[in-house]
């Protein structure tokens, strides 16, 4: 076959899909909450991708580690040569809030990406063949849920060790560095997989009774098969909405934890560091309460209108990929 | 004989995503007192937003656009399409009941049969049933062998039957020894029910009763929900589809159910389905409907032995007989969002003309009291 | 004509769970020692009411269900079945019906042997909407079987599919789209395209113009009758319609809570039921000629549970005719003559 029927076969075997992601699109236009929430995350991807135009690292240097000019402890206010002021011990808000967009986007798709994949295989196994496999998971499940959140990850931290040796023969050593940020993704990775373990059980177990795994099976496909294939892309809908609606909760909580002292190392550009260098500052002077309102008030407005963004684009595809609603 | 229900040109369009669909096309409809009026045709004519457009229940984005729905309440006629829903809700159970077509679906799981039969009752039939148990204390009073609570009692019927909402039984209604009227009203009505379920051929009503909607078999199910809608005793009862679910031996009953009780409550009945096997068992008049709008109505010998319009013809032509070769129509039922222009079957009519494509038939008096909207007939008699 | 299916006491049973630990405390009989045999070439209905088993005994037939007991003959010659039936007879446990048994019996199949035997039986379910995956395209969804069963490849599989198409009467501008933007009739026709793009031998059609609309029925049933003869395939037609059963089978077999109670030619069966359930169901069929009044026969009640099944005949709660050994003793099936068989202690 010649390419020039190959490429025409491409493009109609692909326009089928096209339809639906235009149709798909249209919904997302006309509803001005999502319109709201693409366009915040629009310009929080532009604002990560332009990262080094916008705050020019410093040569020779981690760009992650914020530059500072003086080491002064008290903040000091917006001014020329500081777009949004300095934090604690100088640190540059400007190019720390612009870094911090790269870390947040990091720590929100790594620890969503994994934990999707650690639920979906595991939900697999235990949604479609039932039984006592699946009884022992979501009994494993259920422990983990039994603990707080929060302080199960901050546990899970401090197990984590630094340094991870990988093999060791003789005299070749591999060792690996755990940063104490990825020490804060794996912590809430481990804490972050059970529920999309239950979601994706549930969907499975719903998809599972359907007439066409059964004509698939009828036709002689293998298990594997009938997983890969016809179950999975029929349930990953709803993990999809909850997926994206993570990345928010998850960057908030990366937040939470910096804030009370477990997360990336002091003067690396997150968001999160940034409110915990503000801890000292909230209550301003005796005089002037609002005195150092720009240390807590500017990264906190980023970490609302990200977390925002993402809500507002989860809810929007919760309402646009819900079948029933869909179609209307 | 009077109507008992028109409709005039009924206009109904919903409002999606996708376009609008015009569902109902000016649809011309009239059912007379005391007969069953059958509306046939297949999946997405509109047979069955016909009927909640009847009871103005449509759900939104569904807008009724124009038309008139008259309907005998009494001595009055009145257009349903311009009341207010406080008549409406008066109306809704009482005058006009509908059964549908998955009973258990449409009763609500968690109250028993008793509750959701009683629920219609305490709507519609509360002062008749305090007017009874004033008469039911009477006779205890005369019989000597009453306490000071019976005349209690009496007073409080009393005061229901005159002020149902005055805060007085609000007050009492809590309390504890006082409240004991209410017993005696739920041993009427229990009674009550159990007779309609009896009259229903459900057999063993006194444990029926009592159980909830999963624990009914289909048939079961659908006999309750006839006793609901018949309960009022209403003037008009729509039943959409009420057998397509049930076994075939089972719908056997209820039909022959269904022709009883018409006797016996004296009720005219709308009833629609796409099985004409069940049109020639239950109804007296036919209306066919296509692509929402009737084509033909007339009554059921004349439709089965002398169908005028080509769907009708085509209809009865696709139904399966042994030895024949299977007949069916060629294409399929259009889209409504966009829907054909002039008239909705021309691009399946084996017979079309050119005026079939410009321009709507009206409805016709083809022959006597046999209507049709087909441009092949248009203006026969006369 | 020789015997394509043959069923000896086929049962499938599904287990009540229940209490703490989900014990089974019961069994539902979905079905209960059937033994029936299809022809092939012929269109074989199956009729019953909603519980009577009709489906599982289509499913368990094609091993989308593993029997319980009983065997299932699958495309045996002719000799084979005449010895595999002696043997039954005479010598039960012998080494030779274990042998053709491993050969022949589809509930002994497993695995590989199984799945390559797949693609000589397939079903076509009731509900187009469900049966077809909705987020494929229909030219994959009919293409899969091919696919798994390692018949075609690339190419090929595409050129079979297009011709697959044409036979049921879409085209092939219609490939690259997915099922929702076809109407139920054209749905149920891409799994009549699936069913049958592997050529199979046996078709189990559960069902499959309940979901239909009256006018595409007729046009399914056409293409049903045209594919049966271009391709020689043998059909189980399963249904509760008893008119559409009526001119589609050859022999027809009614079902009452998981045993059959009576079998016959299509014609021979109309005209002259003798049990009464199936003279029951018969006359409860509605005539579409309103000036035909027809004799009814009416049953008192609804359908028991297969889960506790009446003692004896399963019908003698309901029957008018009953007599005392029917609540004691299970009638056999019987044959009255000319193909026509009958489970009912009157006879």
């Amino acid at each position: 076959m010649d390419i020039s029927s190959r490429w025409q076969q491409f493009k109609v075997s692909i326009l089928p899909t096209l339809k639906e992601l235009r149709f798909t699109f249209s919904r997302i236009k006309q509803s001005p909450i999502s319109v709201m929430g693409l366009a915040i995350l629009i310009l929080y991807i532009l604002i990560a991708l332009l990262a080094p135009v916008l705050a020019p690292p410093l040569p020779n240097r981690d760009p992650y580690m914020i530059p500072q000019k003086s080491y002064i402890f008290m903040p000091s206010p917006p001014s020329k040569d500081h777009i949004f002021g300095t934090t604690e011990n100088q640190y540059d808000l400007w190019y720390g809030c612009i870094w911090g967009t790269r870390t947040a986007f990091r720590i929100g798709f790594m620890v969503v990406v994994s934990s999707l994949a650690i639920g979906l295989f595991i939900g697999c196994v235990a949604g479609y063949y039932g039984g006592i496999i699946d009884e022992l998971m979501m009994r494993f499940t259920d422990i983990i849920f039994a603990f707080p959140g929060l302080v199960l990850a901050m546990a899970f931290y401090m197990a984590i060790p630094d340094k991870v040796t990988i093999l060791q023969l003789g005299e070749f050593n591999w060792t690996i560095t755990v940063m104490a940020l990825d020490k804060v993704l794996i912590a809430l990775v481990l804490v972050g997989w059970p529920s999309y373990t239950r979601v994706i059980r549930g969907e499975i177990l719903r998809v599972r009774t359907e007439d066409y795994i059964e004509a698939a099976k009828a036709a002689g496909c293998s298990d594997f098969r009938v997983l890969v294939k016809h179950v999975i892309p029929n349930s990953i809908y709803p993990i999809v909405i909850m997926a994206s609606l993570d990345i928010g909760a998850i960057v908030l909580t990366a937040a939470a934890m910096s804030f009370l002292g477990i997360g990336a190392q002091k003067g690396y550009a997150d968001w999160g560091q940034l409110i915990s260098l503000s801890r000292n500052w909230i209550f301003g002077d005796i005089n002037n309460p609002l005195a150092f309102w720009h240390v807590f008030l500017i990264p906190g407005i980023f970490i609302f209108t990200f977390v925002l963004g993402w809500n507002l684009l989860g809810d929007a595809f919760r309402d646009i990929i819900d079948p029933t609603i869909r179609r209307r | 004989m009077r109507n008992l229900l028109e409709i005039e040109d009924l206009v109904l369009k919903f409002y999606t995503y996708e376009g609008i669909v015009e569902a109902l096309d000016e649809v011309n409809l009239n059912l007379r007192e005391g007969e069953t009026l059958g509306v046939v045709g297949e999946t997405g004519c509109g047979k069955s937003v016909t009927a909640l457009s009847t009871l103005v229940l449509v759900p939104a984005p569904g807008r009724i656009e124009g038309g008139h729905i008259f309907f005998e309440v009494g001595d009055k006629r009145v257009d349903l399409l311009r009341q207010d829903e406080s008549v409406l809700r008066k109306i809704r159970g009482k005058d006009i009941s509908m059964i549908f077509q998955e009973p258990r679906v449409y009763l609500n799981p968690v109250y028993t049969v008793l509750d959701q039969i009683s629920e219609v009752y305490i709507q519609h039939r509360m002062k008749e049933l305090c007017r009874r148990a004033i008469a039911e204390t009477d006779d205890e009073i005369k019989g000597g062998k009453a306490s000071f609570l019976v005349e209690f009692e009496k007073s409080i019927f009393k005061e229901m039957l005159k002020n149902p909402k005055s805060p007085v039984l609000k007050v009492v209604s809590k309390i504890p020894i006082l409240n004991r009227y209410k017993r005696r009203l739920e041993r009427m009505l229990r009674k009550e029910i159990v007779d309609i379920l009896g009259a229903m051929e459900i057999a063993d009503p006194e444990r029926v009763v009592d159980m909830y909607p999963h624990e009914l078999s289909g048939g079961m199910a659908q006999r309750v929900v006839i006793a609901m809608a018949l309960a009022c005793n209403p003037t008009l009862l729509i039943a959409d589809e009420p057998t397509t679910n049930l076994d075939v031996t089972v719908q056997l009953q209820i039909l022959n159910l269904i022709k009883i009780l018409k006797d016996k409550f004296g009720s005219s009945i709308l009833y629609i389905t796409h099985d004409m096997g069940v049109v020639a068992e239950v109804c007296q008049r036919v209306a066919v409907m296509y692509a929402g709008s009737i084509c033909e109505i007339a009554d059921v010998m004349e439709i089965f032995k002398n169908p005028l319009h080509p769907y009708t013809k085509g209809l009865l032509e696709s139904i399966p007989l042994p030895g024949k070769e299977f007949k069916s129509i060629e294409g399929t039922v259009p889209s409504l969002i966009n829907p054909p222009a002039g008239c909705r079957f021309h691009d399946r009519c084996p017979y079309a003309i050119e005026i079939c494509s410009k321009m709507k038939p009206k409805m016709v008096e083809a022959k006597k009291d046999h209507f049709l909207r087909c441009h092949l007939y248009a203006g026969v008699l006369k | 004509m020789s015997t394509l299916v043959k069923t000896v006491k086929l049962k499938k049973y599904y287990p009540v769970t229940g209490g703490v630990f989900k014990r089974k405390i019961a069994e539902v009989k979905a079905v209960d020692d059937v033994s029936i045999a299809i022809k092939r070439g012929e269109c074989f209905g199956l009729v019953g009411e909603s519980g009577c088993g009709k489906t599982t005994l289509g499913k368990t037939i094609i091993r989308l269900l593993k029997p319980n007991g009983g065997s299932i003959y699958f495309d045996a010659p002719d000799d084979v079945m005449e010895e595999v039936e002696k043997l039954t007879d005479s010598d039960p446990d012998s080494e030779r019906l274990k042998e053709l048994r491993k050969q022949y019996d589809l509930s002994t199949f497993k695995r590989e042997k199984l799945r390559r035997i797949r693609s000589k039986m397939q079903i076509v379910y009731q509900d187009p909407t469900t049966s077809l995956d909705p987020r494929m395209l229909v030219k994959d969804i009919v293409g899969e079987p091919l696919v798994v069963q390692k018949l075609a490849k690339g190419a090929e599989v595409r050129e079979r599919v297009v011709e697959m198409f044409r036979k049921v009467g879409l085209t092939d501008k219609q490939l690259y789209r997915f099922p929702h933007e076809f109407s139920g009739g054209q749905r149920q026709r891409i799994a009549v395209a699936r069913a049958l793009i592997v050529n199979p031998k046996l078709v189990i059609l559960d069902e499959p113009t309940s979901s239909v609309d009256v006018s595409v029925r007729a046009q399914l049933l056409n293409l049903f009758t045209e594919l049966q003869k271009d391709f020689g395939l043998t059909y189980m037609f399963i249904s509760h319609d008893l008119s559409v059963v009526e001119c589609i089978s050859h022999r027809l077999a009614v079902m009452y809570l998981g045993k059959v109670v009576e079998l016959a030619q299509t014609e021979e069966l109309y005209k002259n039921p003798y049990h009464p359930y199936a003279i029951a169901l018969l006359s409860a069929i509605p005539i579409p000629d309103p000036a035909l009044r027809r004799q009814r026969v009416m049953l008192t009640g609804d359908v028991p549970s297969p889960i506790n099944p009446p003692l004896g005949c399963r019908f003698h709660p309901r029957c008018s005719k009953m007599m005392e050994v029917c609540s004691k003793e299970e009638p056999r099936l019987k044959d009255m003559g000319n193909g026509h068989f009958v489970a009912c202690h009157l006879f």
